[in-house]
């Protein structure tokens, strides 16, 4: 097993209950001990801590390969950890998979779904599978195309939607069950304006009845302006996490505060000049 | 420009025999070798038809004409297989078009492929030359037939570029490949049954009269023409010959054009879905789950061709293939054979949706849904089966008299369909390879960095499939030879012994999927990257 930089070793982790924030009234939506993960030599995920209170709208970000879909597919249970331990309103992830499968919703990012089935049937397919009902299934499957704007093509093939209907539909599988967490892996990237408009819509609504949403971005703008707390992510390690004001500190934007964080730098004077040149 | 692009291509070829590892460059060495072999037989064979040099041309004329069509087709076929340069990539960079086309038109003639055509033309060439004097024009001759057939590929490979990007253009090309199927299928048995008739001859001769106006085969007439002084039609040959050429060029470039500079939609022309099966099914035990995966097994398997068309060609091979192995009243012993692949439809269960996998993942963790999947996909591929096994035996039956066989046939069928199913699933499960998602052949089923391991699992799913049979083959060859009791008795428990196979498949499956399910998605993922 790969050694990891500030992990807490190979004792058990403490439980969530026992974790940093002891102040929290309720348990987290999510607790996550000394995750870890490497691929080959390169560490991805340098055993992480991480609190997620219930009802909060949690962005986790970084820049490209800081470990954020790593982090994410290992919460979710698609990618097994070489370390560390994850809990879903107290529920062990990789030792109670059955229950805690029923407390997420997960939209990945750049994974396929049935290209072959409609995205009704997709739908109704996955609501059965999670043992809804079928009328149950029907009706949520009517009501969640209906407010994602999916109504018109939900008899087309899935391998014919476009980025936006996609996530939108994925996003509307998430959702189904009516799971008291969302993990959600760059749920607006390449998304129209509009289909991002309604998906934004319906998170809010989402937080607003008491739930948890977790997502991840590399769209500063769209964490500042949406979550109320966020973790940075550099390098496989979460250098920065809270609510939002706090990790924003006195910067004049998250994203200028992002930048300091993650150590990254200008254009040096002088540099690219040939860029400003007419000449070829 | 010209020599830049026959480099690239060269380029291209070795550093994919590079990547493979020493196995690659061993593979590249070998298949220079296969093609100068095959195309020196093939053109040894056909310089000997100098010695028939009546029979020569009209043969040759038929060969050209089929040559061309077979360049024609494969890009239906085989599409994107084949080692052409895509000009798309070409598309920022400021080269004239007729440039670009020169350039691809000398790429395209570099590779296994054409090597072996030019070999193999060039022994026409000589075929063709009644007089050593005649040998300069023959040459120009094959030299056009190739330049038509590498035209005419890439100029339809051109024009389909954005169908064949589609769905649909994919469907079509999957509709080809089992048309092609069933033509060899029925040529094979004509071929098998036909002898050297005159009737076979004079038709032989008539067709390569007529195939000797049409461009590719008027180049093969050309040489006799003028060595027998028929300059008018000579000139005319000549002229249908140049004129196609022409038209080829230019429908290329219109179609490259056209590639270059317009982006196909890729939500255009969707199907309407017609409904999930089984949409009252809701997975709540192992019974429901199975129920509920046989109806999208069965509704995916209809709307994807590539799943359709395996199908398509085991009904083929249950029903056709019979007749050309055997003449005995046991042929039907032979659609076993097509059994068997029935019930390795089963295969790759985990790997058929690349990563689309994740949804089940994340919707469930329980024995008895895994289970419930595992009996789903059984089914799926067992009932065809079982109804293609039936339907080939019983024709085989009727047709050859074999009645007093029919219980150890259908015994050994249907215990192969099943017990290859078992064999299947526990590669499935064991084994699991990627199989690339966005394939457009069926020549493209395996994934770079995993050939070993498809080649790992198709191994454990034919071998053991077959090695589950023995104990129902051994019932056969009893029936056959010491009692028919034995056959009987292989009707019945031929079938049941399978089922406890897959009865313990299913278990053994399924617990290797809970207890490996991420890893298995990591692995059947890679395919989404070819």
């Amino acid at each position: 097993m790969t050694e990891y930089a500030g992990a807490p070793g190979p004792t058990p982790h403490p439980p969530p209950q026992a974790a940093p924030q002891k102040a929290a009234p309720t348990p987290p939506a999510l607790a996550i001990r000394g995750l870890g993960k490497a691929f080959g030599g390169r560490v991805a995920v340098n055993g992480i801590n991480l609190d997620v209170p219930a009802g909060s709208f949690y962005g986790l970000v970084g820049p490209n390969g800081a470990g954020k879909t790593t982090t994410l597919s290992m919460v979710t249970g698609l990618l097994r950890p070489d370390q560390g331990q994850v809990w879903v309103h107290d529920v062990d992830v990789w030792a109670d998979p059955v229950a805690a499968k029923k407390a997420i919703g997960v939209l990945p990012d750049g994974l396929r779904l049935f290209e072959r089935l409609s995205g009704a049937e997709l739908l109704s397919y996955l609501g059965r599978l999670r043992g809804i009902p079928t009328e149950v299934v029907t009706q949520r499957s009517g009501e969640l195309l209906d407010v994602l704007d999916l109504t018109g093509a939900g008899d087309k093939l899935v391998a014919d939607y476009s980025t936006g209907m996609r996530k939108k539909i994925t996003l509307a599988a998430a959702l189904l069950h009516s799971p008291p967490l969302l993990l959600l892996d760059e749920p607006l990237e390449a998304v129209d304006p509009v289909s991002a408009r309604i998906i934004r819509e319906v998170l809010h609504s989402y937080v607003r009845g008491g739930r948890t949403v977790v997502l991840s971005s590399h769209v500063m703008d769209l964490v500042e302006d949406n979550c109320t707390h966020v973790a940075v992510l550099n390098e496989g390690n979460i250098v920065a996490a809270g609510p939002l004001a706090q990790v924003r500190g006195d910067a004049a934007s998250l994203d200028d505060a992002f930048f300091h964080i993650v150590g990254g730098r200008d254009i040096a004077e002088g540099g690219l000049e040939w860029l400003r040149s007419s000449q070829d | 420009m010209v020599a830049l692009f026959a480099g690239l291509k060269l380029r291209l070829i070795r550093n994919r025999a590079m990547n493979r590892g020493g196995l690659g460059i061993l593979w590249l060495i070998l298949g220079v070798l296969a093609a100068i072999v095959v195309g020196g037989l093939v053109g040894l064979g056909f310089a000997t038809l100098r010695a028939a040099p009546d029979a020569a041309p009209l043969g040759l004329a038929s060969f050209f004409f089929s040559l061309l069509l077979a360049w024609m087709v494969m890009p239906l076929v085989a599409f994107g297989v084949d080692e052409t340069v895509d000009p798309r990539r070409f598309a920022l960079l400021p080269i004239p078009l007729g440039r670009l086309q020169r350039g691809l038109l000398v790429s395209s003639l570099v590779g296994y492929l054409p090597l072996a055509n030019a070999i193999a033309l060039t022994g026409a060439a000589i075929g063709l030359s009644r007089s050593w004097s005649l040998l300069p024009v023959a040459l120009a001759c094959v030299l056009g037939v190739l330049l038509m057939c590498v035209i005419g590929s890439r100029a339809l490979a051109a024009s389909m570029a954005s169908l064949m990007g589609s769905r649909r253009g994919r469907d079509l090309g999957m509709a080809v490949t089992f048309a092609l199927f069933v033509v060899y299928v029925v040529l094979s048995g004509a071929a098998g049954g036909a002898r050297a008739g005159s009737f076979a001859d004079s038709l032989a001769g008539s067709v390569g009269r007529v195939l000797g106006w049409t461009p590719p085969g008027a180049l093969a007439v050309i040489p006799s023409d003028l060595d027998e002084g028929r300059w008018l039609s000579a000139a005319v040959r000549a002229l249908i010959a140049v004129a196609f050429l022409v038209a080829l060029w230019v429908w290329w470039g219109r179609a490259l054009h056209k590639s270059l500079t317009t982006i196909g939609s890729t939500t255009e022309a969707s199907a309407v879905a017609g409904g999930l099966m089984d949409a009252d099914a809701v997975a709540t035990d192992t019974r429901s789950t199975a129920q509920l995966m046989v109806g999208r097994d069965a509704t995916m398997t209809w709307r994807d061709p590539m799943r359709r068309l395996p199908l398509l060609m085991i009904v083929m091979l249950a029903v056709g293939w019979p007749f050309l192995v055997t003449g005995s009243e046991r042929s039907g012993y032979a659609v076993a054979f097509a059994g068997a692949m029935a019930g390795m439809q089963a295969a790759t269960s985990y790997a058929t949706e690349g990563s689309g996998l994740w949804l089940h993942l994340v919707a469930f963790a329980d024995r008895a849904r895994a289970r419930g999947e595992l009996w789903g996909h059984a089914i799926a591929a067992i009932v065809p089966g079982l109804v293609i096994s039936l339907v080939g035996v019983l024709i085989q039956v009727v047709v050859r008299d074999g009645w007093s066989h029919l219980p150890g046939m259908l015994g050994l069928c249907f215990g192969a369909v099943i017990a290859s199913t078992a064999a299947a699933l526990f590669a499935s499960a064991y084994v699991p390879y990627a199989v690339p998602q966005s394939r457009t052949s069926l020549f493209a089923s395996r994934v770079p960095g995993q050939g070993g391991r498809a080649f790992a699992a198709s191994l454990m799913t034919m071998l053991g499939g077959a090695a589950l049979c023995i104990p129902v083959i051994v019932l056969v060859v009893l029936g056959e030879t010491v009692d028919s009791m034995y056959a009987w008795a292989t009707l019945v428990l031929g079938p049941l012994y399978a089922l406890v196979l897959l009865w313990f498949s299913v278990r053994f499956s399924a617990e290797r999927y809970l207890s490996r399910a991420p890893e298995i998605l990591q692995t059947v993922s890679a395919g989404d990257r070819v």
